[in-house]
């Protein structure tokens, strides 16, 4: 008698395979693809570039000192903004930016090794984009309230006069202050 | 004998047909226009001045990075940053004070579906952060991205030009 070698698949694994053919996923006939609307994820990430540009600080020098000489008492003795003698700085930084320039001032000019004080005020000044006090300087009054002004071409010079009125009592000797300019970006 | 075989074989195609099962199984894939960047324009912060309040750069200004998503026609997608700070180098500053930055991002962005623009026709609001806000893109698989931030320079800052960036995230939503 021939047997066969065929044998059709036991009950079991018919149910098996049909549940999983019941259990199945999104659809789609043997063969074909069709899109579908997008799945969730396909992150994608990049990087933004970014740049930033830091000024260089602000330089203040002064090199002239504010120099009355020898002075009389009793008498006004006024050194003008213009003067050769007058007090010059120079401010330098970011051309076109805008600065807030502003003085601390003497009230005094004090005597080296002590013993007398000589008041000094009156205080005149111009700033100019050159290194002259001639024309064209603008004229400001030098104190502790900053003026604001533009860094056209990148330095600005500041010249800077005062009068002293040495008292009759004041003894002799040479008096000495400190004039102090403070330079700011405003960030204009 | 013939016959035996005969009738064996017949026997055997019996068999056979009556043993043939079919099923059959899904196969799926899906096509997804991937996500792609176009670089509009960096984040850009001009004369930092060092020891001055912060140097910013709103989304709607000029400074303003800008970035233009592409991806699937009015696909939804999810957008975030990776996080809401970076650091920005100099690798040509020379001196003693520090020769980095901290660039704070702003959350406050905005996008536009119509033009390459941060404002104007198209464009609105849009909140970024390190969560994801959801937005569509347009018609055409576009949206544009616009991104502000902040930056301060201390007194003692290296002067000179500082680089980095800010990672961003898109994904597709499925909606």
């Amino acid at each position: 008698m021939l047997q066969t070698r065929f044998r059709f698949p036991p009950r079991t694994l018919c149910r098996s395979i049909g549940r999983r053919v019941r259990g199945g996923a999104a659809v789609f006939a043997i063969g074909g693809l069709t899109a579908l609307s997008p799945s969730r994820g396909g992150a994608q990430s990049v990087a933004l570039a970014a740049r930033a540009s830091v000024v260089a600080p602000l330089t203040v020098s002064p090199y002239w000192s504010l120099d009355f000489r020898t002075v009389t008492r009793n008498r006004r003795n006024t050194v003008p903004y213009n003067d050769v003698w007058s007090g010059a700085f120079s401010v330098s930084g970011l051309s076109g930016a805008q600065v807030a320039v502003s003085f601390a001032l003497p009230t005094t000019l004090d005597r080296l090794g002590g013993g007398g004080a000589m008041p000094i005020g009156l205080w005149t000044g111009c700033h100019s984009a050159t290194n002259s006090s001639g024309a064209g300087c603008a004229t400001f009054t030098p104190s502790a309230t900053a003026i604001n002004l533009t860094l056209a071409g990148g330095t600005r010079f500041f010249f800077v006069g005062a009068s002293v009125t040495p008292a009759n009592s004041l003894p002799n000797g040479s008096y000495v202050g400190t004039i102090t300019l403070q330079a700011t970006y405003t960030g204009n | 004998m013939i016959k035996k075989l005969m009738m064996g074989a017949a026997v055997l195609v019996a068999a056979t047909t009556a043993q043939a099962q079919t099923g059959t199984v899904n196969v799926s894939a899906s096509v997804v226009t991937p996500i792609t960047f176009t670089n509009v324009r960096d984040l850009t912060f001009t004369n930092v001045f060092p020891g001055q309040a912060a140097r910013v750069v709103a989304a709607s200004d000029a400074g303003s990075g800008g970035i233009r998503i592409n991806g699937l026609t009015n696909a939804q997608v999810a957008v975030s940053a990776g996080t809401m700070s970076s650091t920005l180098t100099c690798a040509s500053c020379t001196g003693t004070g520090p020769n980095s930055l901290t660039l704070n991002v702003d959350g406050a962005a905005r996008i536009n579906n119509a033009s390459a623009a941060p404002t104007g026709a198209g464009s609105s609001a849009f909140t970024l952060a390190t969560s994801a806000s959801n937005t569509n893109l347009n018609a055409s698989g576009q949206l544009w991205l616009y991104i502000g931030g902040s930056v301060a320079a201390a007194a003692n800052q290296q002067a000179g030009a500082y680089t980095g960036s800010i990672s961003l995230n898109v994904s597709y939503t499925g909606n």
